[in-house]
């Protein structure tokens, strides 16, 4: 036989299940002979093989069935829990990653802890990534039913409405009487921070901060709480999600996570007795502060990211305000 | 996508099923793959060979075609014929063929006076 038909034939089968290769073989070479006359020349069998396609081609259609990792039927699902988990991951990794950098304090330098914090998130997302993968392909593999729910339209009505742009106003509302809540408290503490503290059945109560410390920065807090209070309002009045709303609004939450750090480690503020009242050190309290500004701004980037795919990729609201058009 | 490729992609689909019944329709009495390419090229049915080999083996791998290998000849062939299943398929595909082509005839015929 012809060289070429045999080096054809042999790529085409190499594609192939193990069980089947013999049989399309002895097919094929059958097939492609009858097409050629007697003795062909070598630009006949040339000429045959290109009309034939491809070797990997013909494969697959001997095949039948498309080849991949995840099918169209899966995708969807995949890449929704594939986002999720990388997230969740991701955060979870920066916020150990930072932890571990306050708990056992290294010597390195901010910029050696960033590297070392972004270099466990790469692993870790690179690790969510594989084992999401291996585990979808699995189960396209095994033909696992992925949707999440069954189809029927009881489901469809009872679908949650789409979110928009919109701000719904009852959360407005929610910002303001909790920032004024707290607008009052700062106020109370700075005429008062004495009454603030730890109250026994003996003697006199201990209070958690030296006033005479505190007062100066209660000051900026109360100016920093009335900026997120103009920003809840300006919310309020406009409704809906804009680009400059958005940046007002990330300003200014980060402008108050920000002097919540600056306060919080005015180590002066704080009673050494109250400290001693709780078996502390000021270097346990210390992390412990550290730490809860960690979260804290692991929290507001959560949730300025948030406000961010609200407003650059929601839909706007439908003018009647209720039902979201698509 | 240009409109040639996009024609090209709707003639496929549309080819996908009805070549199938064409080739049922000529293995009432055997044939081999390179005799049944010839037949229906002959009656203006393009179909080609890297379409119908494969073809050929999924319907028997399928119940529909039956196969059995000729060695009488200088050279072997392998000659496809309807199973009693596959000819019990074939007839149900060709009235459901029927009757499709008149109603689709129909929709056709009311659009070119529209």
């Amino acid at each position: 036989m012809h060289k070429l038909i045999s080096r054809y034939i042999a790529e085409t089968v190499r594609h192939l299940k193990a069980e089947e290769r013999v049989e399309v073989e002895k097919e094929l070479e059958a097939n492609i002979l009858d097409m050629l006359p007697e003795n062909p020349s070598d630009n006949e069998v040339e000429q045959t093989l290109l009309s034939m396609g491809s070797p990997s081609s013909l494969a697959a259609k001997y095949r039948g069935s498309e080849r991949h990792l995840i099918g169209p039927a899966t995708y969807d699902t995949y890449v929704m829990v594939l986002k999720i988990v990388t997230l969740v991951v991701s955060l979870v990794t920066l916020v150990f990653t930072t932890l571990s950098f306050f708990l056992s304090p290294s010597g390195l330098s901010i910029f050696e802890m960033v590297a070392k914090a972004l270099a466990s998130i790469f692993s870790g997302a690179s690790g969510a990534f594989l084992w999401v993968t291996i585990t979808f392909a699995l189960l396209d593999r095994y033909q696992v039913k992925t949707d999440i729910k069954e189809w029927n339209l009881p489901e469809l009505r009872s679908l949650e409405e789409i979110p928009t742009k919109e701000i719904k106003k009852k959360d407005s509302i929610a910002d303001l009487v909790g920032l004024s809540l707290f607008f009052l408290f700062l106020g109370f503490l700075y005429m008062n921070s004495d009454l603030l503290g730890i109250y026994t059945k003996d003697g006199e109560p201990i209070p958690l901060f030296i006033g005479t410390s505190l007062r100066p920065y209660l000051i900026g807090w109360m100016v920093t709480t009335t900026i997120a209070f103009f920003v809840a309002m300006l919310k309020m009045v406009r409704r809906r999600w804009t680009k400059p709303l958005l940046g007002f609004s990330a300003t200014s939450d980060l402008l108050g996570v920000f002097y919540f750090f600056f306060i919080a480690t005015r180590w002066q503020i704080y009673n050494p007795d109250a400290l001693l009242f709780f078996n502390l050190a000021i270097e346990q309290w210390q992390i412990i502060i550290k730490a809860a500004a960690v979260v804290l701004l692991l929290l507001t980037l959560f949730s300025i990211g948030e406000d961010t795919y609200t407003t650059l990729k929601r839909t706007e609201p439908d003018e009647s305000g209720k039902v979201p058009v698509r | 996508m240009d409109s040639r490729e996009l024609l090209a992609n709707f003639i496929t689909e549309l080819n996908r099923g009805t070549l199938t019944l064409c080739v049922l329709s000529q293995l009432t009495t055997p044939q081999y793959g390179y005799s049944l390419l010839q037949i229906l090229s002959e009656k203006h049915i393009a179909l080609e060979a890297n379409t119908l080999y494969p073809m050929l083996r999924r319907l028997e791998t399928q119940g529909v075609l039956e196969s059995s290998w000729n060695t009488s000849e200088n050279r072997p062939r392998k000659f496809y014929q309807l199973t009693e299943e596959g000819k019990t398929i074939f007839t149900a595909l060709t009235n459901k063929w029927k009757e499709q082509q008149s109603h689709i005839e129909a929709l056709l015929g009311e659009e070119s006076h529209a």
